[in-house]
């Protein structure tokens, strides 16, 4: 569980619209350690988090928030250099360029995977 | 010497003529005569004209023909012997015999036949009977059109007809044939109409290749303007020389800009260079595939699917392309849309399977494992399939408020409570994606209301009732859910049953996911619960059920 103790003291940002995946998620970065912000299920909300807050380790992200797409988010997380990964329902195929470089965890997502994805 | 207007046949040079003289082709195909000039008015032929009966014979030779004539009894015809054959007539037999087309010599008024092989073989059935006869009675069918041409032709006259339509019984029965016929006077010793020649060709084969040809071309462009293809042909470059009604009433252009490269011009103009790289490809391969989008006469461009095979000459080379274009677009926006169903499939399916993990774990967190972490797992399983059978026909059969409480309510399977409940509002249908928690919320408040409200009370009821608000945050729905009459065991008092999972989905759930307002009133008697939630334009139906 090498990776559980890498989330010791991060700020991970939690963009999930569905409430039961996003405590869900929120749960067990914080059973690891992590400070979770969020979670947020909408663009804006995402985006005025981002905007109030200092720092961010890293992001996990759903791409499909309801009726809207999360891309607005990652483009802001890139453009602070913060790294984040998507967490989705979609085939990596259907993630557009140029967010389809980013690291992609299918859902149901696993924690360690995650983990590891953002912090080695 | 002749008389010059008396064309007489080299005849009695022997049988030896050239078969290779060119026959003049009819240059029309009426069935009218085409040339029928007046008699031409004989002077009085010199004496010297008559020659000696019989100074003349037939040539030898002459075929078949040729030795029937000679053994033929003339002396029995208004002829007489051939020995006493005017040497007018002996001339124009041989004509006749020696030529390679079919000719009938009718000499006399009552035309008596003589003809020779080519003849005999359009004669048919008639041959051989038919040599020496008049001709009324050789050919009784078309005795009347027989009897004008030797009136005609024993006046001077000469009549010719281009595919003559006639009814003859060569073989016992009535066949239909047709012919060019060239009639002309051949003159006596004494420049009078003796006889008449008869070219007799027949081209009932060729009118009837012409009828199916013309038959066959008509099917074609039947078929070429009924199908709903566009249909053209080109050149093997590609250059179009002929389009079918059907592109033109697409495209809207005339033939005149649909030709040559003009074609392109109705090609959408992100597909001309797919187009030409396919003309490019095809001239090689041979085959002629490709999809691209047409537009079309003020109107959004289609996708179409052309395809064409290659018309190739006797050496194999590509002449032209015969080619349809085929409207796709349906078919394309059905496999976009499927495309699209499938991957939103994919997504509700895995996004399913992290709920339901979340779910199973916030459970056990409240239940512990064991029989009741079962039961409410179950419990909430369904309610999340029940809730899955709805979407999966949403794009039939929009889900609507009232659907989603009438079935959580259903499912409680509790026919006795059923009586004591109300459910009021406007049709109100609900996004796809607010759905799902929405229910998970209304199965908590049911099934709460079967194990401790309203339907544990003999005097309980339930009353869930919305409307729909204007405020300045745009339009919002308002829900109550109220379960009255309530007895509460005292055993429920403390600590209240009711503030576990279901409380919680109401008071976070729905806030976070619909960005809902939500109020939990919980009295001795009475449970009253309103959520309030954004409705943009779009979730009402207007009317009522």
């Amino acid at each position: 569980m090498t990776s559980t103790t890498a989330l010791t003291g991060r700020r991970v940002l939690l963009v999930e619209d569905d409430y039961f995946i996003a405590i869900d998620l929120k749960t067990w970065f914080e059973e690891g350690g992590a400070e979770v912000l969020g979670p947020v299920p909408s663009v804006d909300e995402a985006l005025a988090l981002i905007a109030g807050t200092d720092a961010i380790d890293a992001a996990v992200l759903d791409i499909n928030l309801q009726d809207e797409l999360v891309y607005p988010v990652a483009d802001a997380l890139r453009a602070r250099g913060v790294p984040y990964l998507f967490a989705t329902g979609y085939d990596p195929a259907a993630v557009p360029p140029p967010h389809g470089a980013v690291a992609l965890c299918q859902k149901p997502i696993d924690p360690q995977v995650v983990a590891r994805a953002l912090f080695g | 010497m002749q008389d010059g207007r008396i064309v007489i046949p080299a005849g009695g040079t022997g049988p030896a003529a050239d078969p290779v003289r060119p026959i003049p082709t009819p240059a029309d195909c009426g069935t009218t005569p085409i040339a029928a000039r007046p008699a031409p008015t004989h002077p009085e032929a010199p004496r010297s004209a008559r020659r000696a009966r019989g100074a003349a014979t037939l040539p030898v030779g002459c075929g078949e023909l040729g030795d029937l004539v000679r053994t033929y009894d003339w002396a029995r015809t208004p002829l007489g012997p051939i020995a006493d054959w005017p040497q007018s007539l002996i001339f124009a037999a041989s004509t006749v015999l020696l030529s390679p087309v079919p000719i009938v010599l009718l000499w006399g008024a009552d035309g008596i036949m003589i003809y020779n092989d080519a003849y005999s073989g359009f004669a048919g059935g008639r041959h051989p009977q038919l040599l020496g006869s008049k001709v009324r009675e050789g050919w009784p069918e078309v005795a009347d059109f027989n009897d004008h041409v030797m009136r005609v032709g024993l006046a001077g006259g000469t009549l010719s007809y281009r595919d003559q339509e006639l009814t003859l019984h060569r073989y016992g029965r009535p066949e239909q044939v047709w012919m060019n016929l060239d009639y002309s006077p051949v003159f006596d010793e004494d420049g009078k109409p003796a006889g008449v020649i008869a070219i007799v060709v027949e081209s009932t084969e060729r009118v009837l290749a012409e009828r199916r040809l013309r038959e066959s071309e008509a099917l074609f462009r039947t078929l070429a303007q009924g199908i709903p293809q566009l249909i053209w042909r080109a050149g093997n470059d590609g250059a179009c020389i002929w389009v079918s009604p059907q592109w033109i009433a697409y495209t809207g252009q005339g033939d005149d800009r649909s030709l040559g490269w003009g074609w392109l011009d109705a090609v959408h103009p992100d597909d001309v260079a797919t187009a030409r790289t396919a003309w490019q490809e095809a001239a090689v391969s041979g085959q002629l595939s490709y999809e691209h989008r047409l537009c079309s006469a003020g109107k959004r461009s289609r996708w179409f699917q052309t395809r064409a095979a290659p018309v190739r000459d006797g050496e194999g080379r590509i002449v032209e392309w015969l080619g349809t274009s085929t409207d796709i677009d349906d078919l394309r926006q059905l496999q976009e849309r499927q495309q699209v169903m499938v991957a939103e499939l994919q997504h509700r399916t895995r996004n399913l399977l992290g709920v339901v993990r979340a779910i199973a774990k916030q459970t056990m967190a409240l239940t512990g494992p064991g029989e009741l972490f079962k039961q409410r797992f179950n419990d909430r399983l369904s309610a999340l399939s029940r809730v899955q059978g709805l979407l999966s026909r949403s794009d039939q059969e929009p889900i609507t408020l009232r659907t989603l409480i009438e079935t959580e309510l259903a499912a409680l399977n509790a026919p006795a409570a059923q009586t004591r409940i109300r459910i009021a509002g406007p049709v109100v249908r609900l996004r796809k994606a607010t759905v799902q928690t929405f229910a998970l919320a209304l199965h908590e408040l049911a099934t709460n209301a079967l194990k401790y409200g309203a339907f544990t009370a003999p005097q309980g009821s339930l009353s869930v009732t919305w409307r729909i608000c204007q405020s300045e945050e745009g339009r919002r729905l308002l829900m109550d859910w109220v379960e009255e009459g309530l007895v509460r065991p005292p055993e429920a008092r403390d600590p209240p049953p009711r503030s576990g999972y279901g409380r919680d989905l109401i008071e976070r759930a729905l806030p976070y996911a619909l960005k809902a307002r939500t109020h939990y009133a919980l009295s001795e008697t009475a449970l009253r619960c309103t959520i309030d939630i954004p409705l943009p334009e779009g979730e009402t139906a207007g009317s009522l059920p």
